[in-house]
């Protein structure tokens, strides 16, 4: 594809900071596949040969091991270290990587799971002449979720977008950001007659864009912006019903872009001339005039509707996503994988549900029953160990008589016998005892690190 | 014959299988005015038949079994059309008549009186132009009312989007639809100048909202029989827009709802307003209405046949076309008429019995029966009623109306949009209310002094000023004018979209217009209070609690109050003085004009701040009117001698460097006061320190 993909994989993963205190959030394993994994895969998949994948800089090497060594990834990735002490937006990472950008690009979030089609997505930004074209999904609905760590951790942030029939974006604001009234103004309702308003969606963080909004990214007026969705997205959104003489100081950039386009029309040939004359392609400026009312800046919005599409920024969502890709990893193009690995042994007297997930190097001791969770690798697991709707990364240790349900248990650690966990987060190189419900357990003296 | 009479025998039907539809055919305002004042508008033709034909047939055919017509003014008429043209129907047709409703409200509680409603049944006005099948929205309605159950009334919509011909400003309207029901959740129409403000809950309370204002309301209503009882218990629903606000409003306490249907395929409209009486008969006869047309079978009657050609021309029998006529596009004539040679007619409708002279240009006339149009007439986008004399070489220009047997004397010019009428008021003519008439001597625009009349008085119909808050709707929705003063209104939304498009960041989703509108409306109700006061003779202290409670109306800053307090209170000398000769303005701003709101202008103007205001205030006035800057040593000189503004204040103002050309002439123009000022103040030191 003429895209060049970026791939933001730089997030600290604020929004769950329990799982990710002791791993970075690209590596999160979502179906024993790091998180990272799957936008890879999806670029893969979709006929990408290269990405440039923007990580922080202390994460760099887990990073680049993990996914070179363990994945077998076959793109070619470019990484890109930001500093990690500056706290830097993911807009600030693209202006950072703005003059390595050649082409018209592709950022996508490194927490997004999807099996849409990038090349619809492509070519509606085509066909468009977009601006900027972005994913949109149906928020989850977890209000029936179970969570560990309590119901606090339940909340999902909402947004609330306007489209036109033609799926145009017109709006897109924040549920928290909105007023007590939307206004439209009678030009705004005159242009766009009928607005589709959908609350309760979820902005993918995929982006097809123009080069030319990177130098617009680079401006002094979004100087103090430092995010892509928060601020930059809601600004193009605006930006487009601006009047076209007010605009034009500060669309110098985007005027540019025109300009070589029409320069390079003007050394063609009379042949060429009239094929452009008699084009319907949007790039000629004068014959979709009517259509798009002139507008220079057009942003555009796909709304997921069958396939997939989860985002991995909360721990609800983790937990989400976990469950269901251990039933949905052949939408991502994984199809040969069986769900337990071969090496693993299962004693007879124990059962691993055909809704679980395990990989290898993992041992189940006797009549145990694991019921639709995903246990990570060289993870022992004792006997008679009930484990139900749980995620267990890495060489974790699950000693005999233990009864998990609705539990996150994260690498490395060791879990005593008899333990019963009902919608606990154990953190990682932890070591538990007793009874627990709706807990977060962590270490202490880390917590006091992160403190 | 008079209409079969089914009272009493009901019974003898299955209820619920009767079909009943409600025809309100009176409607209550005068936009047809004058020509509405002797025969009621669903009378008038259309493409020469009555629109009352349309909509009963449209009834008709769609399988309606019993339609009830309510009928206030000209009843008599009404009844006796209905009976000529309806006894013999399929339909049964009645007429209601009362004499004293004033509104569609009125209207339905006196029909639920009567009780003649049994079922679900079909809401409509008397003046549709429809081919929508009924059948089918009817049973759609029913079968979300057993699913539902709260459902009480399904509204129709036709898609029209913006700049479609049959949109009029008067039916603009917004509504918002969850999708997954249809059920109409907000509702509003959309009042000019204003954006529309949409209540943020409706998002969080139905995920999914469709926006529309790409839709023409048909006023096609299927409504369940709880409708009217409705009515009947709230006396404040006087339409059918009230009806809706009431039920979305109290929908949680009602647990009502109300549904919209919207059509793409089919034609609905309604005859609203000259404007849409223009576009209705275009589309009739080109045809979008089948098989409403002129030639079907369905509307025309046996004395009348009509013939339909290529470019859509229809003619009744005994058309008598001379040699050398052209009818281009979209014609009907009626029966009996005479076209004259060389005469060029195109998108227009002739009655029967006319007599077109030669060489006429007629381009969208709609004229009516026994019309006489006189050679070299050039008539445009004009309405002309039966009877009407247009004598030779009269020009008859966009929008005008032309009532009964009005005539128009020889090479005449009429303004656009004249309405004329041949009788004066007489004293029951109720039907227009507080219309003001007056004579017509000579013609309007040519020099020679002809009379527009030679038989009698044409009489001018002006809808009267203070007739309620429509005229202003009105003058901006007259026939013909309306597509520039559209645009105008467009351009300048546009204007005031992006001002302050520096510092866009902050802009959020065009909040920064609303608040200038928000001031000119405020100083625009401060006028209206100020001048309401001189009328009423309005204490003081009664006008500042006005203005007070019109500054949290419209949430204005105290700063803000100052300067826009001041404009008002200026605005109404100038305004006087405006149309004075030059010598007299200096005189005429005297101390009296002014004591009136002195009072109000000291509670507003105290400290030095605002004193400073209010300067600021007078000095961007005079940028705006040339009048003030005459006067305007004049004034502050005044507002110095009444203490409204101190010395310090005035000098301090003085003393500001400005680069702005109007501010530099204020303050040349103030010198010799300032000068004076300090001159004063040197005395008066003086006089201490002696």
């Amino acid at each position: 594809m003429e895209f060049q993909a970026i791939i933001m994989a730089a997030g600290r993963g604020s929004r769950m900071s329990d799982l990710t205190s002791c791993m970075p959030k690209a590596l999160l394993p979502v179906a024993n596949r790091p998180l990272v994994w799957y936008p890879v895969n999806m670029l893969e998949t979709s006929g990408f040969s290269e990405a440039t994948i923007v990580v922080c800089e202390t994460d760099l090497q887990s990073i680049l091991k993990t996914l070179e060594q363990i994945c077998d990834v076959k793109i070619k990735l470019h990484f890109v270290s930001i500093p990690y002490e500056e706290d830097w937006g993911t807009l600030d990472s693209l202006r950072h990587i703005a003059d390595q950008i050649k082409s018209d690009l592709l950022v996508v979030s490194c927490d997004l799971i999807c099996s849409v089609q990038l090349h619809q997505m492509a070519d509606l930004h085509r066909t468009r002449d977009a601006a900027l074209t972005m994913l949109l999904a149906p928020s989850p609905d977890v209000s029936e979720a179970s969570v560990p760590g309590g119901k606090a951790n339940r909340k999902v942030e909402h947004d609330v977008v306007g489209l036109s029939p033609d799926n145009r974006l017109l709006f897109i604001s924040s549920e928290a950001d909105l007023e007590q009234t939307l206004t439209f103004k009678h030009s705004f309702l005159k242009k766009f007659p009928m607005v589709r308003l959908k609350n309760r969606v979820m902005d993918a963080h995929l982006y097809f864009m123009k080069r030319s909004l990177l130098d617009h990214a680079c401006d002094g007026a979004l100087s103090t912006s430092t995010t892509i969705k928060g601020e930059f997205i809601p600004h193009l959104v605006r930006r487009q019903f601006r009047r076209r003489h007010c605009a034009k100081d500060q669309d110098q950039s985007l005027n540019m872009t025109a300009d070589v386009r029409q320069d390079g029309g003007e050394n063609e040939d009379g042949f060429s001339r009239l094929v452009q004359e008699y084009s319907t392609h949007p790039n000629d400026s004068a014959s979709m005039r009517d259509c798009f009312h002139g507008d220079r800046m057009k942003c555009y919005a796909i709304m997921v509707k069958d396939e997939l599409c989860v985002r991995v920024n909360t721990l609800v969502s983790y937990c989400e996503a976990n469950r269901q890709m251990a039933k949905e990893l052949a939408r991502v193009g994984v199809l040969d994988e069986p769900l337990v690995a071969p090496s693993v042994q299962i004693p007879s007297k124990s059962t691993v549900g055909a809704d679980s997930l395990m990989a290898e190097g993992s041992s189940v001791g006797e009549r145990s029953g694991i019921k639709r969770s995903v246990i990570g690798k060289h993870c022992v697991i004792g006997d008679h160990v009930k484990i139900t709707n749980c995620i267990i990364m890495n060489h974790v240790t699950i000693e005999e008589g233990s009864t998990l349900s609705g539990t996150v248990v994260c690498s490395e650690a060791r879990l005593g016998a008899k333990c019963e966990l009902k919608d606990c987060l154990v953190t990682g190189g932890q070591s538990v005892i007793g009874k627990s419900t709706n807990e977060v357990i962590v270490n202490l003296e880390q917590l006091m690190e992160v403190e | 014959m008079p209409p079969k009479k089914k009272q009493g025998n009901q019974g003898d039907f299955k209820q619920e299988d009767v079909l009943q539809a409600i025809v309100i055919a009176d409607s209550f305002n005068t936009r047809f005015a004058p020509i509405t004042s002797n025969k009621p508008r669903c009378l008038l033709p259309l493409a020469n038949v009555p629109v009352i034909d349309y909509t009963l047939e449209f009834l008709n055919s769609a399988g309606i079994q019993e339609t009830f017509i309510f009928v206030c003014s000209h009843a008599d008429q009404v009844k006796a059309h209905i009976a000529k043209r309806w006894s013999q129907s399929e339909m049964d047709v009645q007429v209601l008549v009362s004499e004293d409703c004033l509104s569609a409200g009125d209207a339905l509680r006196d029909i639920d009186a009567k009780s003649v409603i049994h079922s679900d049944f079909v809401l409509i006005n008397g003046d549709l132009v429809s081919n929508v099948k009924l059948i089918p929205l009817i049973e759609q309605h029913k079968a979300q009312r057993l699913k539902e159950k709260t459902p009480v009334m399904t509204m129709l919509y036709r898609k029209a989007p913006p700049g479609h011909r049959t949109r009029c400003k008067e039916d603009d309207l917004v509504i918002a639809v969850q999708p997954s029901n249809a059920q109409l959740l907000f509702h509003q129409r959309a009042s000019q100048g204003n954006a529309l403000q949409l209540p943020v809950e409706l998002l969080l309370d139905h995920v999914d909202v469709e926006l529309h204002y790409d839709l023409l309301d048909c006023h096609i209503s299927i409504c369940s029989p709880h409708v009217l009882p409705l009515f009947t218990d709230e006396f404040d629903f006087l339409t059918r827009d009230h009806f809706v606000k009431g039920i979305l409003v109290n929908e949680e306490i009602l647990g009502h709802t109300i549904h919209v249907k919207i059509i793409e395929e089919e034609y609905a409209a309604r005859v609203s307003n000259l404007q849409m009486y223009d576009a209705i008969s275009q589309d009739i006869l080109s045809r979008w209405t089948y098989p409403f047309t002129p030639d079907g079978a369905l509307l025309s009657t046996s004395d009348s046949k009509c013939s339909h050609s290529r470019h859509n021309i229809y003619l009744q029998e005994d058309v008598t076309l001379a040699r050398g006529c052209t009818l281009e596009e979209n014609v009907a004539i009626g029966q009996g008429t005479v076209i004259g040679s060389k005469s060029r007619i195109s998108h227009s409708v002739i009655g029967s019995n006319c007599s077109i002279g030669n060489n006429v240009r007629l381009e969208n006339a709609y004229i009516l029966n026994n019309v006489t149009v006189g050679d070299d007439c050039v008539i445009t986008t004009s309405l002309l009623d039966d009877g009407v004399k247009v004598m030779a070489g009269v020009k008859v220009h966009s929008g005008c109306v032309l009532a009964k047997k009005v005539v128009i004397g020889n090479n005449s010019t009429l303004r656009p949009a004249t309405r004329l009428m041949a009788e004066a008021p007489t004293d029951d003519f109720d039907d227009t209310p507080g219309a003001i008439f007056y004579f017509i001597f000579h013609s309007l625009i040519t020099a020679e002094p002809l009379f527009v009349c030679d038989l009698g008085a044409a009489y001018e119909y002006k809808e009267s000023a203070d007739d309620d808050e429509e005229v202003e709707d009105l003058s901006a929705d007259l026939w013909g004018l309306r597509l520039e003063s559209d645009e105008d209104a467009g351009d300048d939304w546009e204007a005031s979209d992006y001002e302050g498009d520096s510092d866009d960041m902050n802009d959020d989703f065009g909040r920064n217009s609303p608040e200038a509108t928000e001031s000119d409306m405020f100083l625009e109700e401060v006028i209206g209070t100020l001048e309401r006061g001189i009328a009423e003779n309005i204490s003081t202290e009664n006008i500042v609690l006005e203005v007070n409670s019109l500054k949290h109306a419209y949430g204005i800053q105290i700063k803000e109050v100052n300067m826009l307090v001041t404009q008002g209170v200026l605005d109404l000398p100038l305004k006087d003085m405006e149309d004075m000769p030059p010598q007299q303005r200096r005189v005429s701003l005297s101390y009296a004009n002014f004591k009136k709101f002195l009072p109000l202008l000291r509670n507003y103007i105290k400290n030095a701040e605002s004193q400073l205001n209010c300067l600021l205030s007078i000095e961007d006035l005079c940028s705006k009117k040339s009048v003030l800057m005459q006067v305007f040593m004049k004034l502050i000189h005044m507002l110095y001698e009444t203490e409204v503004l101190a010395e310090e204040v005035i000098t301090t103002w003085y003393n500001t460097k400005t680069e702005d050309a109007n501010g530099l002439k204020c303050r040349k123009e103030i010198g010799p006061f300032v000068k004076w000022l300090q001159e004063a103040e040197e005395e008066s030191d003086e006089d201490e320190s002696d």
